[in-house]
C-alpha cells in the first residue's frame, strides 16, 4: 500500500446532495414490457430498490455546488479561506477547463487558490481527501474543499426495458458530496491507496474521449473481474492499513464502504470481520453513487443525527481504474450535515443550436 | 497560494513527439503572404502532430520509458503517477491507470489524471511533491501533455481563422521526482474561475452534450481575454514569487514560460525584468504544447547538453482555467534527456475500425 | 499629440504604409486589422498611454477615430 500521513489536518465537515427526481425500481414491474421476475431478482441481488436521477438540465457540479454552499451556510468556511479546491468526477461539465474552475467562480473563491479536476470514480473520496490534505499541509492556506460527484444515472434514455442501453444502467444513482478540510494541530489524517491498471478494462468507457473520439456511450463492465478484485484486494488493504495504525476493526463505529452492490458489501464486511449492523447501507435508496457513495452514506446515517458525539469511521472506496483506498474518518456528528435535494442549476449561455 | 515542500527534487525530464514535423506552409491552404504573416505574428513556423492513432498517453509513455531506462530506476520504487492532460484516452478510467499498466508499475502506486492545460506542469509538480512528501514513496512520475492538433488538422478545412490547428502541437513529457534530503520545491499557485470561458471546449461533456454543428472536440479561445490575463497576471506572479523567495532574475539561468505566443511571452519577460536572451522559446518549432511546453522548452535547450552544470529555471505556466502557477526548478542538465521521437501507439482492442 | 501623430503610431504598429489610415477609416475594411493586430493595439495603448483595453471595448471600435479618442494619457 501507499500509506499517507497528514499531520495537522482534519475533516471539518461533510455534506451531500442528490437530485429531487427519484426512480422506484419495484414500480418498473408495472411496465407491461418488463419481466417482473427480472425486477424482483435485480432488487434482491443488488439490494437497490430505488435511486435518484437528475434531468439533462443538471450536472454533478450543480449538486457539488449545493453541498459546498450548505457547508458555507453552516458557517464552516468563508470563500477567502479556501486555498485548495479539488473536484473528483467522471462527468465533468466540459472537456476543458476543469469543472473545478467553474465551481471556483460559482463559489466565489479567491485567486489565492488552486483548483482542478481529478478523474476517478469509486475511490474518489479517499483519493480526493488524501490529495487535498497533502496540498493544504504544504501551503499557507487555511482550508480545502473536496467535491466528489457523478451523474452516472443521468441519461436521455428512460429506464424502461425498451429504452435502457443495458441493465447496468439500473445500478447507478446520481449524487455529489462536499468535504471541508482544515488545519488543526491536534489532528491527523491517514490513508492507504493502491492502483492496478492491469484491470483498466474491467470498468471502462473508452469512447468519446481522445483515443476513440467516436463510439458507443457505454460498454459492458467485466462484473466477475470487478467482483474478484473487490473481495480480494479491499479486505487485504484494510488489514494492512489497520496493522500500520495499530488499530482493530471493532474500534470503529462503522465500516463505510463504496456502495457497489449488496453482495460485494456483505463479502468485504465479512472478510474484515465487521458485523453488518455496523455497515451502513445507502445503496438501497440511492443506488451505486460512484465516488460520492462513501460521503453520501455517512450523511445518510448521521446527517440528521441530533446527538453531539464523535464517531470513528473506517471508509473504503474501490472500483474503476482499478483504484482503491482506505481511510479512517474521525468526526463529530454535528459536522455531518443533513442530506439536501439539489435544486441548483447553472446556465452557461452556450446555445444548443 | 504559496507552497513549500522539502526533501523532494526533480531528477529527470524527457519529452516525446512524433517523428514528422510539419511546417505551417505544408499545413495551410492559405496564400503564402497570409502564412508568412501568421508565422511573423505568432512565432510558430511549424509543429509536430500526432500520427492518426496516437494520443498524449503514447508520447508520455515513450518519454517515461526512456527516462526510467536512462536513470536506471527500479520500477518497484515508483509510488506515484500523475497524468496531467486535457486529452485523456478515455472518459474513464483515468489514463494514469492505463499508463501504470503499460509501464509495468507496481500496485503500490497512486495513479490519477488531473485536468489542467497551460498551468498543468507546474501544478503537476506541486501535486507530485505533496504526495511524495507525505508517504514513504521514493519516486514519483509526472506525465504531462496534450495532443489535440491531430484532431484539428483532420478537420482543418472546416475551421475558420488561423489559430488552433496551426498554433497547437502534440507531445507528451515525463518528469521524475525523488524524495531526497536537501531538495526543496516552492510554488505560487493562483486561480480565477471567473475566466473559465476564456479557453473552453463547451460541448460534448455533461453541461452541453450536443453542439450546434455536431463537433465537440475543439477549443474556443478568447484571444484578447487570454492576452490581457497573461500579460497582467504572469509577471505579477513571477515578481511576487521572486519577492517571496528573495530571488531576482540574476539568480536564474533561464525563464521558462508556457509557450502561449511570442507576443505574450516577450511582454511577460519584460515586465518581470528578465532579459529576452534568458527566455526559452520552443514554440517556434513546437507550437503551443499546453502542459508539455515548459519541459519541452527545457529539453529543447538542454537535452543535448553534455556538460555537468545545474540549470536554475524559473517556470511559469498560465492559461486555461484561468489557472497559473510559478515554481523554481533546479535540475542537472545531464538529467534532461534529448527529445524522443515515436509513432508507436497503444493497441487497446477498442478501435472500431479494427473490429470488423 | 495630434491626430496625425496618433494615426502614424497606428500605421507603424500595424505595419501599414504611411497614409493608409484616416480618422474615418472603417476598421472592418482594413485587412491587417486581425486578431494579432488587436493584441498589438493593446500593447501600444498600455505602453504609450497607460490605457487598458478589454475585449468589449475593442469590439466597440468601428472606425480609427474611435481608437484615437482613447489615445490620451490615462
Amino acid at each position: 500500500m501507499v500509506f499517507s500521513n497528514y499531520e495537522g489536518i482534519r475533516i471539518a465537515c461533510i455534506a451531500a446532495s442528490v437530485p429531487e427526481g427519484r426512480v422506484d425500481i419495484a414500480a418498473m414491474a408495472d411496465d407491461p414490457n418488463e419481466d417482473p421476475k427480472f425486477v424482483k431478482s435485480f432488487i434482491k441481488k443488488t439490494g437497490i430498490a430505488g435511486k435518484h436521477k437528475c434531468g439533462m438540465d443538471q450536472t454533478a457540479a450543480d449538486f457539488s455546488y449545493t453541498a459546498a454552499k450548505q457547508i458555507e451556510a453552516a458557517g464552516k468556511y468563508t470563500p477567502e479561506e479556501i486555498g485548495v479546491l479539488i473536484n473528483v468526477t467522471q462527468n465533468p461539465d466540459y472537456r476543458t477547463p476543469s469543472t473545478a474552475l467553474v465551481l471556483h467562480k460559482r463559489l466565489g473563491l479567491s485567486k489565492s487558490c488552486l483548483a482542478f479536476d481529478v478523474n476517478l470514480g469509486c475511490s474518489g473520496f479517499v483519493y480526493g481527501v488524501s490529495l487535498a490534505a497533502g496540498m493544504l499541509m504544504a501551503s499557507d492556506a487555511k482550508k480545502a474543499l473536496v467535491l466528489v460527484g457523478d451523474t452516472l444515472a443521468r441519461s436521455r434514455k428512460g429506464l424502461g426495458v425498451d429504452q435502457r442501453s443495458s441493465n447496468t444502467t439500473l445500478l447507478f444513482g446520481d449524487a455529489s458530496s462536499a468535504t471541508l478540510l482544515e488545519k488543526d494541530d491536534a489532528s491527523r489524517l491517514t490513508s492507504a491507496l493502491m492502483s492496478d491498471g492491469t484491470g483498466h478494462k474491467a470498468l471502462s468507457t473508452p469512447y468519446n474521449a481522445w483515443k476513440h473520439p467516436v463510439g458507443p456511450e457505454s460498454i459492458p463492465s467485466d462484473d466477475i473481474a470487478v467482483f474478484n478484485f473487490t473481495i480480494n484486494e479491499v479486505p487485504a488493504l484494510v488489514e494492512e492499513y489497520l496493522t500500520k495504525l495499530g488499530a482493530e476493526i471493532d474500534g470503529y463505529d462503522d465500516l463505510v464502504l463504496h456502495q457497489a452492490n449488496m453482495m460485494i458489501i456483505k463479502n468485504i464486511a465479512k472478510r474484515v470481520g465487521m458485523p453488518m449492523e455496523k455497515v451502513p447501507v445507502s445503496l438501497d435508496r440511492f443506488g451505486n453513487t460512484s465516488g460520492a457513495s462513501v460521503p453520501l452514506t455517512i450523511v445518510d446515517k448521521y446527517g440528521s443525527c441530533d446527538e453531539n458525539k464523535e464517531v470513528r469511521l473506517l471508509t473504503s472506496g474501490y472500483g474503476v481504474g482499478l483504484s482503491w483506498g482506505v481511510m479512517e474518518v474521525t468526526i463529530n456528528t454535528k459536522d455531518i450535515l443533513p442530506l439536501t435535494y439539489g435544486k441548483d442549476r447553472y446556465d452557461d449561455d452556450y446555445p444548443d443550436e | 497560494m504559496f507552497t513549500e515542500i522539502n526533501n523532494v527534487k526533480v531528477i529527470g525530464m524527457a519529452a516525446a513527439v512524433s517523428p514528422e514535423w510539419d511546417s505551417i506552409s505544408d499545413l495551410s491552404d492559405e496564400d503564402e503572404a497570409t502564412v508568412q504573416r501568421f508565422i511573423k505574428k505568432t512565432g510558430v513556423s511549424g509543429r509536430y502532430s500526432a500520427s492518426p492513432r496516437q494520443t498524449t498517453a503514447d508520447f508520455c509513455f515513450a518519454a517515461a520509458e526512456k527516462l526510467l531506462e536512462e536513470k536506471q530506476i527500479d520500477k518497484k520504487e515508483i509510488g506515484v503517477l500523475v497524468f496531467v492532460t486535457q486529452t485523456g484516452d478515455y472518459r474513464l478510467p483515468a489514463s494514469a491507470c492505463v499508463l501504470q499498466y503499460r509501464l509495468g508499475l507496481p500496485k503500490e502506486c497512486i495513479c490519477f489524471d488531473v485536468n489542467l492545460g497551460c498551468s498543468g506542469f507546474v501544478y503537476g509538480l506541486n501535486v507530485l511533491a505533496s504526495l511524495l512528501s507525505n508517504t514513504a514513496v521514493k519516486y514519483g512520475l509526472l506525465l504531462a501533455g496534450d495532443s489535440s492538433a491531430r484532431e484539428f488538422s483532420t478537420r482543418r478545412k472546416q475551421r475558420e481563422g488561423h489559430s488552433g490547428n496551426w498554433l497547437f502541437g502534440d507531445s507528451g513529457t515525463a518528469t521524475l521526482m525523488e524524495k531526497t534530503e536537501g531538495g526543496r520545491l516552492q510554488f505560487l499557485s493562483q486561480t480565477d474561475g471567473s475566466g473559465y470561458k476564456a479557453i473552453i471546449s463547451p460541448y460534448g461533456s455533461w453541461r452541453n452534450p450536443d453542439s450546434p454543428d455536431g463537433r465537440t472536440h475543439y477549443v474556443v479561445m478568447d484571444d484578447i481575454a487570454v492576452f490581457n490575463f497573461a500579460t497582467a497576471e504572469a509577471p505579477k506572479q513571477l515578481n511576487d514569487f521572486m519577492a517571496k523567495t528573495g530571488t531576482t532574475p540574476d539568480d536564474y539561468d533561464c525563464l521558462v514560460l508556457h509557450q502561449a505566443n511570442l507576443m505574450i511571452m516577450k511582454r511577460v519577460a519584460k515586465k518581470s525584468e528578465f532579459p529576452e536572451e534568458k527566455m526559452l522559446v520552443s514554440m517556434d518549432r513546437f507550437g503551443n504544447t499546453s502542459s508539455s511546453s515548459i519541459p519541452i522548452s527545457l529539453v529543447d535547450k538542454y537535452g543535448e547538453t553534455e556538460d555537468d552544470r545545474t540549470v536554475k529555471a524559473l517556470c511559469c505556466g498560465f492559461g486555461v482555467g484561468l489557472s497559473w502557477a510559478t515554481c523554481a526548478l533546479e535540475i542537472a542538465a545531464a538529467d534532461i534527456l534529448p527529445l524522443v521521437h515515436t509513432d508507436a501507439y497503444y493497441k487497446d482492442g477498442y478501435n472500431l475500425d479494427d473490429q470488423v | 499629440m495630434t491626430d496625425q501623430e496618433k494615426i502614424a503610431m497606428l500605421e507603424e504598429t500595424w505595419e501599414l504604409d504611411e497614409g493608409t489610415l484616416t480618422a474615418d477609416t472603417v476598421l472592418a475594411d482594413v485587412d491587417e486589422y486581425d486578431s494579432m493586430a488587436k493584441l498589438s493595439l493593446i500593447v501600444l495603448m498600455d505602453d504609450e498611454f497607460g490605457v487598458k483595453l478589454t475585449g468589449d471595448v475593442i469590439k466597440g471600435f468601428e472606425t480609427v477615430a474611435d481608437i484615437l479618442k482613447l489615445m490620451e494619457n490615462a
